[in-house]
């Protein structure tokens, strides 16, 4: 999932690609004409729009290009840089490169360009941008409050508006052809003769066509995302339905202690013993036992493996906890990460699941929003995972505040008391050691671009 | 010389485009070409008036987040790469030569200076925007960045606004 930055390319490397991508970047804007100012000013006169056409074009492709990527889930949205907003200083910033591109006749890039190829003027433009840049710096402390004026943040124009990124992109390219159609015929009045290098018209057709099938594939296909939140649903409920039958690996009241459904599930022989040793095994019997019911029942850990786990410091375990931040602040099992539903399909999440020979534990307040959550990990490609048999709230009751209201009669209620009364005392006492020692929590952070 | 033929600008820009798009998945930002600017001049500055750069908020803002070593910035290498790209581009279309481009309406010393102010312009103004052409409203546009496309919006807008009083610079006759 990308960006690959700085995950799969330490920033070493990346300054490998910047470098190639410049040459990409250069070769395209010279053989574009963008090498001289004649061509560049033309749109601002209507003899040539050579700039408006490349420039939309450009822009069009590569927006199309990130919607279809965030919403096949093959980018994470949350991560690439979004140029800040800052009101004033875009609007007047923009100005008065506006008015530096009709008398120098470049911009930037443009320029840099123009002078690699021996433009003379190119190459006073460029020392001027650098005389500009330096009398901005040395002007910072006047400017400063303009600079940082209404600032709105990394904001989307499609967040900003509360409107729909689709939308808006869909809104961007008709803009984008009514103004190709618009300047061709400009063009055509202005210089009084059709513009030789707008043939081949099949090339447009072919340009037109794969842009529109992207954007149509993109704008009718369910977004990853959002479709797989509401399977996520659905499955959920029918896994509940068929998991009601199966007796074993059935939660119902989920609370261990108290409820009749819980006594069952533990008298039905999954606790062994209740020492150490005995925990693990039952974990690998209750595992064993959900098979032959639903696919998910074979993936539900007993709130005592759980805590004997944790107690044990079991390295090969990554619970992940979809509760709220409140919640998991107020309590977090030690080495957990909590997240929201939409985390999941984040590069974070996604880094998270893709450990090695660790087993996910999927932890919330109820067993149904694991059941959803454990869909939407297995239909991201991850199958090492278990839901928390009853969900955080039956572990809290059964484990944490754990209280036999009854006298244990077998064995197995023996030694299962004997476990819970332990890790009652023992598990509040590492948690808070945990959340003394606890790193703060580390989260991708978006990409710094920019000029 | 005669003018050899430019690409398709459909096409350049459907390739620019594709480029835009492998630069933000792979690296998670857009292209850009002012900021190598920047990084030049604060490692000028701090080549030549050390003392400075230590004082002034805009050199230690930039100094602290690069590590107090301005030219390691991604877009410093891609702007290198740019040149050589140009050039190799120029090269293969036969269009490397050392000339001062203007119309025959206007002198040579107007084009040098023209481009000298517009070059500070630009330069200043994309201090002030957060970025260029590139950077700000190109790469602004592919993630519809709200801050990027009002830069857009401005620059174009702007050009428009002034291009009238500018006529002369660019067209023979300044009709």
């Amino acid at each position: 999932m990308g960006p690959l930055v700085p995950d799969f390319i330490g920033n070493e490397l990346n300054f490998v690609v910047a470098l190639l991508i410049g040459v990409a970047f250069g070769f395209i804007l010279e053989q574009a004409g963008f090498s001289t100012s004649k061509k560049l000013v033309g749109l601002f006169y209507g003899y040539d729009f050579t700039v408006l056409r490349v420039f939309f074009t450009a822009g069009v492709t590569a927006m199309i290009g990130v919607v279809a990527l965030g919403h096949f889930g093959l980018l994470d949205l949350s991560l690439i840089y979004v140029n800040p907003t800052f009101l004033w200083s875009a609007i007047v910033g923009g100005l008065i490169m506006g008015l530096g591109f009709v008398i120098g006749g470049f911009c930037p890039g443009t320029g840099v360009c123009a002078a690699a190829i021996g433009k003379i003027d190119a190459m006073v433009f460029v020392l001027g941008g650098f005389l500009g840049v330096l009398l901005f710096a040395e002007g910072y402390p006047w400017l400063e409050g303009l600079y940082k004026a209404e600032n709105l943040g990394m904001v989307t124009i499609y967040d900003l508006t509360g409107s729909s990124q689709g939308l808006f992109a869909f809104g961007m390219t008709a803009m984008a052809v009514g103004a190709f159609w618009f300047t061709t015929w400009v063009e055509k009045k202005v210089n009084k003769a059709e513009n030789p290098e707008l043939q081949p018209k099949k090339l447009y057709f072919g340009l037109g066509i794969t842009l529109f099938v992207i954007g149509f594939l993109t704008l009718f296909m369910p977004e990853r995302r959002e479709a797989l939140l509401a399977d996520a649903t659905a499955a959920a409920e029918a896994s509940v339905k068929t998991g009601a039958g199966s007796g074993g690996a059935e939660v119902g009241g989920g609370s261990a202690a108290g409820g009749k459904n819980a006594d069952a599930g533990t008298s039905e022989g999954k606790v062994e013993v209740g020492d150490a040793q005995g925990a693990t095994a039952m974990g690998a019997n209750s595992e064993n036992e959900g098979a032959g019911t639903s696919a998910y029942d074979k993936n539900v850990m007993s709130i005592d493996e759980l805590a004997f786990r944790v107690l044990d410091k079991d390295n090969k375990i990554q619970i992940i906890d979809l509760r709220s931040t409140e919640e998991y602040q107020k309590l977090a099992l030690p080495g957990s990460v909590n997240m929201t539903f939409d985390e999941l399909f984040g590069k974070d999440a996604h880094k998270l699941l893709a450990q090695k020979n660790k087993k996910i534990i999927v932890v919330a307040n109820d067993e149904f929003s694991e059941r959803k959550a454990a869909y939407i990990i297995s239909e991201l490609g991850f199958k090492n995972y278990a839901i928390l048999e009853g969900g955080f709230a039956a572990f809290t009751k059964g484990i944490l505040e754990y209280k036999s209201d009854k006298e244990p009669v077998t064995r197995q209620e023996k030694d299962t008391h004997r476990f819970r009364v332990r890790a009652a005392k023992e598990l509040p006492a590492l948690i808070a050691a945990s959340k003394k020692s606890a790193a703060p929590k580390k989260k991708s952070t978006r990409v710094i671009g920019g000029c | 010389m005669n003018d050899t033929k430019y690409m398709n600008p459909y096409l350049a820009g459907f390739f620019l485009g594709l480029l835009l798009l492998l630069t933000i998945f792979v690296t998670g930002r857009g292209l850009g070409a002012s900021g190598a600017v920047k990084s030049g001049v604060v490692a000028t500055v701090t080549a030549v008036a050390p003392a400075h750069t230590n004082n002034a908020d805009f050199y230690k803002e930039y100094m602290k987040e690069h590590d107090n070593n301005p030219l390691m910035n991604w877009l410093v290498f891609e702007v290198i790469g740019v040149i050589f790209g140009a050039f190799i581009s120029g090269l293969i279309s036969n269009r490397l030569n050392l000339t001062l481009e203007h119309i025959p309406t206007i002198t040579s010393k107007t084009r040098v200076v023209t481009a000298l102010i517009g070059g500070l312009l630009f330069g200043f103004g994309s201090q002030l925007g957060r970025g260029c052409t590139s950077g700000a409203a190109l790469s602004g546009m592919a993630v519809l960045s709200a801050g990027g496309l009002i830069t857009m919006f401005a620059i174009f807008g702007g050009a428009y606004a002034f291009a009238w009083f500018f006529r002369k610079l660019w067209l023979e006759g300044g009709k």
